[in-house]
C-alpha cells in the first residue's frame, strides 16, 4: 500500500516496484486507504508520506491504531526529514529523496506476508 | 496627472488610516488647519477624531505591530508550505526517476549520481528555508514540532505527555515554537544542557517550562536571542512576563512558563 499525495512520486514508486513484480496499491488520500484497511485489504507494507492535506499521516496511523486494525508495518516517507518522525510507530524513515534502492533494502527488510 | 478631489470623500476622515492619521495629529496646529477648514465638522467625524485622538499612539503602533507579524507569519507559513508541497516533491520525484533511470541503464551511473548529488543538496537546502520559515512539523502541532526540534539538535530532553499536546492557535504554537527553539540555541552555545518539560493541564492549558543546568537563572538574565523572542512574543501581545516566568495566554487556549 502506497499513499502519496504528490502525484510524482506515487506514480514513480507504484512504476518502480511494479517493474519488480511487487503488487502496488496507490492512494492519494490517507482517508480512502483507511477504508480499503477497513474493507479488508491486507498489505505486506505501507509507504506512508507524512504530510498530507486532510488526514495527515500520524493522524492515520491513530486511525489505524483505533479502528483495532492488523499491526501492519509502516515505512514513512517524508520530504521534513528523518527527525519529522520521533515518536510515531514506524518501522523505518525514508527521507525523500530517497534511492530506490533504499526504498528495495526497506522493503525487504520490514514486510510481512500479506 | 492627480485625479479630481471627491468633497464627499476628502470630509471622510473615518477612512485615513491610523500612520496617516497618527502622522498628521503629530503635525502643527498650523498644518492641520487646512484639512479642519476643507472638512466641515460632522457629528459623526468629530466623534471619530475625537476617540482616535484620545487613543494613546502606542496603542496604535502596537496593533499595527500586531497586524505586520500576523501577516508576516501567514506569509511565512504560504511560502514554507509552497516549497514544501510543491518544489521539495517535485524534486524528490526528479531523483526517483533518475535513480529509476540509473537501474534500467548501468551505464549513467556516474552521471545519475552527480544529478542526484545536486538534487539532494538542493532538497537539504530548501528543507532548512522551510524550517527558517516555519517548520514544517508545527502544522502537526506543537509536539510533533518540538519533538522534530529536539532531534534536529539532538541535545535537549524533552518531556512530553503522552497523549501529546492538544492543538493550539498556529501562532501561539509558532510563538512558543521560536521561544524554546532560541533557548535552547542560546543556552547550547553554554553547553548547558536543557529539559522542556510539557505538560497538558486540561482545559486546553498547556505549561512548558524550559529548566537548564543553573535552575536559580532568572528570566532577565536569560541570553539574549531568548530575551528577543521573549519580546517579539510579548509584542505581539501573547507572551507576558510574570515575575521570572514567561507566561502565554492566548484566549483560553495555552499557557507557558519559562524559568
Amino acid at each position: 500500500m502506497l499513499i502519496d499525495d504528490d502525484p510524482n512520486i506515487r506514480d514513480v514508486l507504484t512504476e518502480f516496484l511494479r517493474e519488480l513484480d511487487h503488487e502496488v496499491a496507490p492512494f492519494a488520500l490517507a482517508e480512502n486507504a483507511l477504508a480499503a484497511l477497513q474493507s479488508g485489504m491486507r498489505p505486506s507494507l505501507i509507504l506512508l508520506d507524512l504530510m498530507m492535506p486532510g488526514m495527515d499521516g500520524p493522524a492515520f496511523l491513530r486511525a489505524v491504531a483505533s479502528a483495532g486494525l492488523a499491526d501492519f508495518p509502516v515505512v514513512l516517507i517524508t520530504a521534513a526529514g528523518r527527525n519529522a518522525a520521533a515518536g510515531l510507530p514506524v518501522a523505518q524513515v525514508l527521507a525523500k529523496p530517497f534511492r530506490l534502492d533504499d526504498l528495495l533494502a526497506a522493503i525487504e527488510a520490514h514486510s510481512r506476508p500479506a | 496627472m492627480n485625479a479630481p478631489v471627491d468633497p464627499r470623500r476628502e470630509g471622510a476622515i473615518e477612512r485615513v488610516d491610523a500612520e496617516v492619521l497618527e502622522s498628521s495629529l503629530r503635525m502643527s496646529s498650523r498644518a492641520r488647519r487646512p484639512i479642519v477648514r476643507r472638512t466641515p465638522p460632522k457629528a459623526s467625524s468629530s466623534r471619530t477624531r475625537e476617540s482616535l485622538v484620545r487613543t494613546p499612539p502606542r496603542a496604535l503602533v502596537d496593533s499595527a505591530w500586531r497586524e505586520l507579524q500576523r501577516e508576516t507569519d501567514e506569509l511565512r507559513r504560504e511560502i514554507a508550505r509552497r516549497l514544501h508541497d510543491s518544489s521539495m516533491q517535485k524534486i524528490a520525484a526528479a531523483a526517483m526517476q533518475l535513480s529509476l533511470l540509473e537501474r534500467r541503464h548501468r551505464d549513467l551511473g556516474e552521471s545519475v549520481a552527480e544529478v542526484q548529488g545536486l538534487l539532494s543538496d538542493c532538497s537539504r537546502e530548501l528543507r532548512e528555508i522551510c524550517h527558517t520559515l516555519r517548520p514544517p512539523m508545527l502544522d502537526l502541532g506543537l509536539g510533533p514540532g518540538l519533538r522534530a526540534l529536539e532531534n534536529r539538535l539532538g541535545q535537549s530532553r524533552l518531556v512530553l505527555p503522552p497523549e501529546d499536546l492538544p492543538r493550539l492557535d498556529p501562532a501561539a504554537e509558532l510563538g512558543a515554537y521560536r521561544v524554546v527553539e532560541s533557548a535552547l540555541l542560546s543556552l547550547y552555545d553554554q553547553d548547558e544542557r536543557v529539559t522542556v518539560d510539557a505538560v497538558h493541564s486540561g482545559r486546553g492549558i498547556v505549561t512548558l517550562t524550559l529548566i537548564g543546568r543553573q535552575r536559580s537563572r532568572k528570566t532577565k538574565n536569560l541570553p539574549a536571542p531568548v530575551l528577543r523572542a521573549i519580546a517579539q512574543a510579548e509584542a505581539r501581545g501573547r507572551f507576558r512576563l510574570v515575575g521570572d516566568h514567561l507566561r502565554l495566554d492566548v484566549g483560553f487556549a495555552a499557557t507557558s512558563a519559562l524559568r
